[in-house]
């Protein structure tokens, strides 16, 4: 990645609540155009602190922060936030019907009357909104209603789409109908925007990002490709369950598992990067042991949460 | 039922066209409102005039309808005020520039008076139905004559002397306002005239004539039974003239063609066609039309922490007075003691507001103070110079020769400051506009 991509960067930025002591410290982070920086952390370590800081929403106490390479001065702010979007976690209630707001949107961001049709229904379209589009924010589902914000968002071509938990509130199709959507508009040249967004679901933002960020007690320990995690690691670790004890382990490896804990219904095994997940599962498998659930964690940030 | 089956196919046309072209338009919803108050306005008219005005009819209140219809209007303003919250450019980082600002407030403007003239509307039918029952020239005629008779029922103005008649002190039945004794002759006269007896009957004859068009208690008496009577010194008693019974006052003649002529007069005195009453009320719906705006420019918790100000801020000041005046024992001059109360409370909002401003930073409180000294200073000319007027009004006593002068000078400067206001309001727009925008786009505290 060229820095002439990068659309957003930090330097240093700190922030801290004098309330309650909690401290964003330290961070030095880059967002590049057309892609998804997805980031990940506990509830109360600094996600959404980052996410508002990111989006300008929140001052931040000390830092450098550059949006396209300048950086940003108090009188700029405007103008930089035309370019920025930011939904929340709870979306503003719409009024008024959907396709009304979206005109609006359009509108206001100057594009040119005859065009604004044309240019919704692409947009609609493209995120399967068409049918939805003359009803009203009260008689759209959840899903719905985080598609349309999107497409709100997306109507001035921002060049940095900031998302505080998009995710949460969906089941599990319309989150993976909702990030494949995403990634398709990211990845489309006609949008190139950089996105970045925050959520508990690992497996999907892993899945659907290209970097990721790992946060904990206001510190950035992981900020890299998604590929990168795990990367020169010493250990792998596995997450599984079934009819299976901590002891067996011992018993198919005489060496290589460095630890196995519980965790919840799951057991997190450790061991060297000599046991592969194909060994490990070949193994049981061969035992007669019942796996229900398996899980390589290895290059994940979800074994950085322990 | 939705309410988009009452919008006409053309409403909905324009609202499409303002929406896709004129953004900062359409939110205002001048278009609806513009269509279904004009539509309202026309049905109270026509339902106000559809029965007619008799010359014999009481004069219809006007001031009840007014008060009964303000409180639909004020829900109505309400309504529409709450909704500006939904859609807004600046807010969202749409294109707009200071001209849309006086576009908008303009609007505002316009909307804010079209509600008013819902509420004024049945009031200026039935003055309108008033005025348009008698003519000018002919309302001016009939109080002549009826100025010019009236001695003959007074009873104590009229005896005869070798076979004519004198007349003293011909006193007006009908009153008219001081504007008009420029250019109207006045009847009252204070000599002794003597006329013929002809004469009188005819002009006992004129007034019954002319009285008995105005109402329906009738004189009946002929005008010699009515000579008769003055001549004996008993004049007639006109049956509803002096009653002071609030509720039959109305019925009287004289009652009656005074408020008639003051509303042909359509200048003094009256309150709806009064000048000072529609520049106070322009002055409210220009001061509605600027809150509306500082709506639009703030966030709703700004709004609301700056209204809670504004009526709390009276109460704060009493105190900072008292402690002025007990304390430091202010106590000669209350001019001074208000004045420097004020200008305490304005320094002090100045520099919560211009200081956080300077440093480029958001601050909650210069948002809330900038509305406060945006609110204040159309008025703070009228009251600075007021108060100035009145602390220097112990330079001067009665008897100063200038005492008359400076009261003049002071009060024509007082009268300017109704536009002195207006002036300051208007630019108070582009003056505030760039800081609320910056402010609106700060980055928060917390």
């Amino acid at each position: 990645m060229n820095s002439s991509s990068t659309i957003w960067e930090c330097d240093n930025v700190s922030k801290s609540y004098s309330l309650n002591g909690f401290q964003l410290k330290g961070v030095n982070l880059k967002i590049n155009a057309g892609e998804i920086t997805g980031v990940v952390g506990e509830n109360g370590n600094g996600k959404t602190t980052l996410l508002r800081v990111v989006a300008g929403d929140l001052a931040a106490d000390y830092g450098d922060v550059k949006f396209l390479g300048k950086s940003v001065s108090p009188k700029e702010w405007r103008s930089f936030k035309e370019q920025i979007t930011y939904i929340p976690q709870r979306i503003p209630k719409w009024y008024g019907y959907l396709r009304t707001n979206l005109v609006f949107q359009a509108s206001i961001h100057g594009i040119p009357p005859q065009e604004i049709d044309a240019r919704l229904n692409v947009l609609l379209d493209e995120l399967g909104l068409q049918k939805y589009a003359d009803l009203k924010w009260a008689e759209i589902s959840t899903g719905y209603r985080l598609r349309f914000q999107l497409a709100k968002m997306l109507i001035g071509n921002p060049k940095l789409l900031v998302l505080d938990e998009p995710i949460a509130n969906l089941d599990i199709n319309a989150q993976e109908k909702f990030l494949s959507d995403l990634r398709r508009i990211v990845s489309n040249d006609k949008f190139k925007t950089a996105v970045i967004l925050s959520s508990q679901q690992l497996h999907e933002v892993e899945t659907f990002s290209d970097n990721v960020v790992f946060i904990k007690d206001g510190v950035i320990k992981y900020s890299g490709k998604v590929k990168d995690v795990g990367e020169g690691r010493v250990e792998n670790t596995f997450e599984l369950s079934g009819t299976i004890s901590k002891e067996v382990f011992a018993s198919l490896f005489s060496e290589g598992i460095l630890s196995v804990k519980t965790s919840g219904k799951n057991l997190v095994v450790s061991t060297d990067v000599s046991i592969t997940a194909e060994l490990l599962l070949t193994a049981l498998i061969k035992a007669d042991y019942k796996v229900s659930y398996f899980r390589d964690i290895s290059s994940s940030t979800k074994k950085m949460f322990s | 039922m939705k309410l988009d089956a009452f919008i006409p196919g053309f409403l909905k046309k324009i609202d499409n066209y303002l929406l896709k072209n004129h953004p900062n338009l359409w939110i205002t919803n001048i278009h609806f409102v513009l269509f279904y108050t004009l539509l309202l306005d026309g049905v109270l008219f026509f339902l106000a005039n559809m029965f007619g005005f008799s010359l014999t009819d009481d004069i219809p209140d006007v001031e009840v309808p007014l008060l009964l219809m303000i409180l639909p209007a004020v829900l109505v303003f309400v309504f529409w005020f709450i909704k500006q919250a939904r859609y807004n450019v600046d807010k969202n980082f749409g294109t707009s520039n200071i001209a849309h600002d006086y576009q908008n407030f303009i609007i505002y403007f316009v909307v804010i008076f079209l509600f008013y003239s819902v509420a004024a509307i049945i009031p200026h039918s039935l003055i309108f139905k008033v005025k348009n029952a008698v003519s000018t020239e002919q309302l001016e005629h009939d109080i002549d004559i009826l100025n010019q008779g009236y001695v003959y029922f007074d009873g104590y103005n009229v005896v005869s002397n070798e076979g004519e008649i004198e007349v003293y002190s011909r006193q007006e039945f009908v009153y008219r306002y001081e504007n008009n004794y420029d250019t109207e002759e006045s009847y009252e006269y204070y000599g002794v005239e003597t006329i013929s007896e002809r004469k009188a009957l005819g002009e006992i004859e004129a007034f019954i004539k002319t009285y008995n068009k105005y109402t329906i208690h009738k004189i009946k008496k002929n005008p010699q039974e009515i000579l008769s009577l003055a001549l004996n010194g008993e004049g007639y008693y006109l049956y509803d003239y002096e009653i002071y019974d609030y509720d039959s006052y109305r019925e009287n003649v004289d009652w009656k063609l005074e408020k008639m002529h003051r509303i042909h007069s359509d200048n003094y005195g009256y309150m709806l066609s009064d000048t000072n009453y529609l520049k106070v009320i322009f002055a409210m719906v220009g001061i509605l039309a600027l809150v509306t705006w500082m709506f639009k420019n703030v966030h709703w918790k700004n709004f609301l922490a700056a209204g809670i100000t504004v009526i709390l801020s009276p109460f704060l000041m009493a105190l900072v007075g008292l402690f002025l005046f007990v304390v430091i024992g202010v106590r000669n001059d209350e001019g001074v003691a208000i004045m420097f109360v004020i200008i305490l409370f304005n320094l002090a909002s100045f520099l919560w507001w211009v200081i956080p401003f300077a440093q480029q930073r958001y601050s909650y409180m210069s948002v809330i103070n900038g509305m406060l000294l945006q609110l204040w200073t159309p008025f703070s000319v009228f009251v600075y110079s007021a108060l100035l007027i009145e602390i220097n009004r112990h330079s001067y006593d009665y008897y100063d020769e200038f005492y008359y002068d400076y009261w003049d000078y002071w009060n024509e400067f007082l009268v300017n400051t109704y536009w002195i206001g207006w002036g300051v309001l208007i630019i108070s727009i582009v003056i505030m506009k760039p800081f609320y925008k910056r402010m609106w786009a700060l980055p928060k505290g917390k």
